[in-house]
This record gives structure tokens, sequence and C-alpha cells, in this order.
């Protein structure tokens, strides 16, 4: 029984996702529906209720690392982007803006970072196996839509 | 209006992505909007003198060259660190080691690629440049 909960859990993101790709839908939106399958699954294979709030907990403060760092971001990329095509742009204005948004990435990418060990410490390997494989889900899907978008 | 949703779709993707994997002046779209085969196809369209026409096409030419790897290892940083987050004994120690590698890769290639742009400059006047970026 466990094991098809966790086979479904896992069709079901990897649908979701890919329908998401397929009808080019917002990073944001595909974040939003990933991790509330994800947190669906938490609820069907993490039995003991103090863990499983942890877990819950712990997952919806990385959506929200991710989601800040999407308001940042933005900021950034439109930054980067008047100033590289403006011909009057010296090339140190350039050098600080890209070295000022590392520094908020790396402080995401810290945190990111954070929670999701905290979560893997949150479940056994029984259920990590099942949740791990979603939320690898939920970001390969991000990352395979940029490289797309990168091209 | 479905048109700019996209752009802002497209957009949102590769912020998300940048979290993890860099982003910057190495990642041409994400630094002035348009792909180099884009602003190559517009270089060639573009009223120049012939010398000065081949000068822009082989600064876009080593532009490719030099951002190509820190592309190419995105995807091979991409597969490691979906491993790392499959993995429930990984550390935080391995994750930075990676997150290090891959920013080092991209801030070399900006590093190269800062004074392209200033070449690029250098052989356009502002009107050609604006209409090589629109």
């Amino acid at each position: 029984m466990y094991r098809v909960l966790c086979l479904a859990g896992l069709a079901a993101v990897s649908l979701l996702l890919a329908s998401c790709v397929e009808r080019k839908i917002s990073a944001a939106d595909q974040l939003e529906a990933g991790f509330a399958q994800l947190r669906s699954t938490a609820r069907s294979v993490v039995t003991d209720p103090a863990r499983l709030d942890t877990y819950l907990e712990h997952s919806h403060s990385l959506e929200s690392v991710l989601r800040s760092f999407e308001r940042d971001a933005t900021g950034f990329v439109q930054q980067l982007r008047s100033a590289f095509t403006d011909y009057d742009t010296e090339q140190d204005r350039l050098r600080n803006l890209t070295a000022e948004f590392r520094d908020r990435q790396r402080r995401a990418q810290h945190r990111f970072v954070e929670l999701h060990l905290a979560m893997a410490r949150t479940v056994t390997p029984e259920e990590w196996q099942s949740l791990s494989k979603q939320e690898q889900a939920i970001l390969a899907a991000l990352f395979d839509s940029t490289t797309e978008a990168l091209r | 209006m479905n048109h700019l949703n996209r752009q802002h779709g497209q957009v949102l993707m590769i912020i998300f992505a940048s979290l993890f994997l860099g982003g910057g002046i190495a990642t041409g779209v994400f630094s002035s909007g348009k792909s180099i085969k884009s602003l190559q196809k517009t270089a060639r369209s573009m009223t120049l003198e012939e010398s000065r026409r081949d000068a822009v096409l082989a600064i876009l030419d080593r532009w490719q060259e030099i951002a190509e790897p820190p592309q190419q290892s995105l995807k091979s940083h991409t597969r490691a660190l979906l491993d790392l987050i499959g993995n429930q004994g990984s550390t935080q120690a391995q994750f930075d080691e990676l997150l290090l590698r891959h920013r080092a890769a991209l801030l070399e290639a900006e590093n190269e690629l800062l004074p392209l742009r200033d070449e690029l400059r250098s052989t356009l006047d502002q009107q050609e440049w604006a209409r090589l970026f629109r």
C-alpha cells in the first residue's frame, strides 16, 4: 500500500509538472503546484504527526525562500538587461550589479540547502524515497524549462 | 497579452534556475534579453561596412565560445545537484562545494565577457548598438 501511494504521488507530480511545462505555465505556478502535491504525499506517507508537522513547516519555508528570491531576482533581471543594453553603461556598473545579485543568491542558496537538509532529517529512509523523488521532479522540471528558455 | 504572459513566464523560469545555476553575464539571454544566435542574425542584416560587420560577428563568435562551457557545465551541475537532493545523507559541505564550483566557472566567464562587451561597443555607434539590441 505504501509503495502504491509513493508511486501514485510521484506519477501525479510528474504529470502535473509536465502539463505545466506543456502549457507554458509560469515557474511560480509550477512551484506552487509541485509543492502542494509534495505536501499531499507527505500527509499520506509520514505517519508520525509531529514529524509531519515539522516536514510541512520546512516545506512551506522552502517554497517561501524560492518565492522571495524570485522577487529579488525579477528586479535584478530588469536592471541587468537595461544596464547591459544601454550604450553608456560602463563595465564597473555591470560588475557591481552582478556582484550584488550573487550575494543575494548565495544567501538564498544557503537557506534553501539548510531547509532541504532539515526536511531530509525529519523523515525516515523509506519516507524519503518517495518525498525526495518528488522534490527532484519539481526542481528538474524548473531547470528543464530554464535550459530550454536559454537556448 | 498572451505574448506578455509567455514572456513573463519565461523570465520567471530563468530566474528560478538562477537560484542554483548562476545567471549573469555568461548567459546571453539573461543579460541582454536576446540569444547570441539572434544577435548574429540582426548583425548580419544591419547596414555596416564589411570590415565592421565582420568585427561584430567575430566578437559575437568569441562571446559564444566563452559562454558555452559554463552553459554546458550547467547540465552536469544540475544532474549533480539533483543527485545531492535525492540522497538523504548529503551534507551542507557537498552542496557548498558544488555551488561554489559552478559560481567560479560563471565568474571566470564573466571576467572574459565584460571586456568583449566594451569591444563590441567600440565597434558600433550608439544607434547601431540600439538596433542590435532592440
